[in-house]
């Protein structure tokens, strides 16, 4: 698959196109079908021009060697801080909030000469698995109108393989990423945690949440991840050093590297038996291309989810207590200041996002953190192990990206249960720390699947490496069908 | 009887005799469906009586689910556990100041003289 924005640079370059043009088919493209969609929240067309003509006066004044990324267009999903754009996390709790700074990531963006649409829809506080959460009304797949994008990044999936962006960043806590990609038939890649910095970011869960890229190609991805990825003064948890470019790694191919397929990823209760053998297919092209698969076994794989939904809840109930009314967004009047933190909360929020808060506030409150909270952090520990010791034997691993292809909007909103287990393939990567890209890899019943390349702590190379070989051989063979 | 063994529950039960402990509430180890009210109230959610019933039965069936983690054996760590590593973040000891202090100042709903401005606190 050629890189979409290594096209558009090329033309950019050759006065084929201007970024100017380019955002008018962006914005064009949104009037046409985002009244649908609904995967932008704000469009900030004036900020967007002004980028656009300053991409133009750059590529116009031959400036030698700009940015690949240089007069763009992109989407932001709005759980990641533009300044002077509003930034909503899918709350009414932020109601009126315009933060007055760019997260490091926009940062990096505009320091490419990137031009920043608008901000898209998601899970409230990108707590969710289909942009239902959202208190501003759902996203819809491109594939089928009737069906999720998956979520929490569902906006920014959806605007993706809609082409109404060539890219758009998202965020991945649990899945958040790589499920919508999944299900939006796009690339996306949850960074290794700590690459990216989370300064900017609105905080959900401060241990597991990383930025990373939604686009139409794996060399795309490759290209956003390399802009955005590296160490920040702003975040103590940035890894420190220099970021190892992973360019090369797009064109060195599968030959020799042993690629382990764990089985719990596939025995999962829940998923589609046509999903498995949709994955398995892509394992098949793999080892046709000179892979070596192995089975591999990682047992914890099951309890993942439920360690995820304790200590990523807990992190939540402290992080989200900063929404009181008091410096920022929804405020709602009160006698005293604590009717206003409790009438503040109970409006704002949503269902949820209450949900969660509860369930955070009780598994670290006194009495239940020892055997809730300390528990699943050790058993974190142990499943951080268990993928060090799998990476002993093989290089990557590869899995399914969901146990099921987009569900019906509504189908899973009354039963929390039943919307968290979409992400019982995602999770485990943000429990460990671990990279992981998912690419399209065919469908069931029209639509797409994901097909999951998890690495080593560090190795987003591998990913790469994996994910283009992949992708090449697949276009060569079956094309890629559009929504 | 687990309590305050870490300085994060210290701190989440020291503001005062107002919001009780959920366990003198209930008991240890009591059925975590009747707890809503009361962890709602250390998280300073208002409830409608719906949500409340609502929010208690899904909490039963999801405390229920995430119990699983009880049957693994793992070896107790530090509370300071981290997939990436520790290492000590310092900027330079000096004074700096923030030129976005009044920007963020703006962001309140309500402000007098460069200070938020809330109602009494009782």
């Amino acid at each position: 698959m050629p890189s979409v924005i290594r096209d558009l640079h090329e033309r950019l370059l050759r006065r084929e196109t201007t970024a100017e043009g380019l955002l008018d088919q962006s914005l064009a493209a949104i009037r046409d079908k985002d009244e649908t969609l609904h995967s932008f929240l704000h469009v900030a067309e004036d900020t967007a021009r002004a980028a656009a003509r300053r991409a133009d006066e750059e590529f116009q004044a031959g400036r030698e060697e700009l940015p690949l990324l240089a007069g763009i267009p992109c989407a932001i999903k709005d759980m990641i801080c533009v300044a002077g754009l509003p930034a909503t996390a899918g709350s009414r709790v932020l109601d009126g909030f315009v933060p007055p700074y760019d997260a490091t990531v926009i940062e990096r963006l505009k320091d490419h000469d990137a031009v920043i649409v608008g901000k898209t829809n998601l899970d409230e506080f990108a707590m969710g698995s289909s942009t239902e959460h959202s208190a501003f009304g759902p996203t819809r797949n491109p594939y089928d109108e009737a069906l999720v994008p998956g979520g929490s990044s569902g906006g920014s999936a959806a605007a993706v393989a809609a082409n109404l962006v060539p890219y758009a960043l998202g965020t991945d806590t649990g899945g958040s990423i790589r499920q919508p990609a999944s299900f939006c038939g796009v690339v996306g890649l949850k960074p290794t945690y700590g690459r990216v910095s989370r300064y900017g970011m609105i905080a959900f869960a401060s241990s597991f949440d990383q930025a990373g890229p939604l686009t139409r190609t794996v060399e795309d991805a490759a290209i956003v991840y390399e802009a955005i990825a590296g160490e920040d003064p702003r975040d103590g948890t940035t890894l420190p050093g220099s970021v190892p470019s992973v360019r090369a790694a797009l064109e060195a191919g599968v030959q020799g590297l042993r690629l382990g397929v764990p089985e719990e990823y596939f025995a999962e209760e829940g998923v589609d038996p046509n999903v498995a053998r949709t994955v398995r297919h892509a394992l098949g092209v793999l080892a046709g291309l000179g892979a070596e698969v192995r089975e591999v076994s990682l047992p914890l794989t099951g309890v993942a989810l439920a360690v995820y939904y304790i200590l990523a809840t807990a992190e939540a109930s402290t992080n989200l207590a900063r929404y009181d009314g008091v410096r920022f967004g929804r405020r709602v009047p009160g006698r005293t200041l604590d009717d206003v933190y409790r009438r503040t909360r109970g409006t704002g929020f949503g269902a949820e996002v209450k949900r969660r808060i509860l369930l955070g506030t009780f598994a670290l409150s006194a009495g239940y953190a020892d055997q809730y909270y300390r528990k699943a952090a050790a058993v974190r520990q142990a499943i951080a192990r268990e993928y060090a010791q799998a990476f002993e034997t093989v290089d990557i691993l590869l899995s399914p990206a969901t146990p099921e292809v987009a569900f019906r909007i509504g189908e899973k909103l009354q039963d929390p249960l039943r919307m968290y287990a979409s992400d019982i393939l995602s999770v485990p990567m943000n429990v460990a720390g671990a990279p992981a890209l998912v690419v399209p890899c065919g469908s069931v019943d029209g639509l797409p699947v994901g097909l999951q390349i998890i690495a080593p702590l560090g190795r987003e190379d591998l990913l790469f490496r994996v994910g283009a070989a992949y992708e090449r051989r697949r276009s060569e063979t079956e094309g890629k069908k559009d929504p | 009887m687990v309590t305050q063994k870490t300085g994060h529950s210290r701190a989440l039960w020291s503001r005062g005799p107002r919001y009780a402990k959920v366990e003198d509430v209930m008991g240890a180890g009591s059925q975590p469906r009747s707890l809503v009210p009361q962890i709602a109230d250390l998280a300073r959610l208002a409830l409608t009586d719906d949500e409340e019933k609502r929010l208690s039965l899904e909490f039963q069936r999801i405390v229920e689910y995430v119990d699983q983690v009880q049957k693994v054996q793992a070896p107790a760590e530090p509370l300071t556990a981290t997939i990436s590593g520790v290492r000590q973040v310092l900027r330079d000891d000096a004074v700096t100041s923030s030129p976005l202090a009044d920007a963020l100042l703006h962001c309140s709903p309500e402000t007098e003289q460069r200070h938020v401005r809330v109602p009494p606190v009782l």
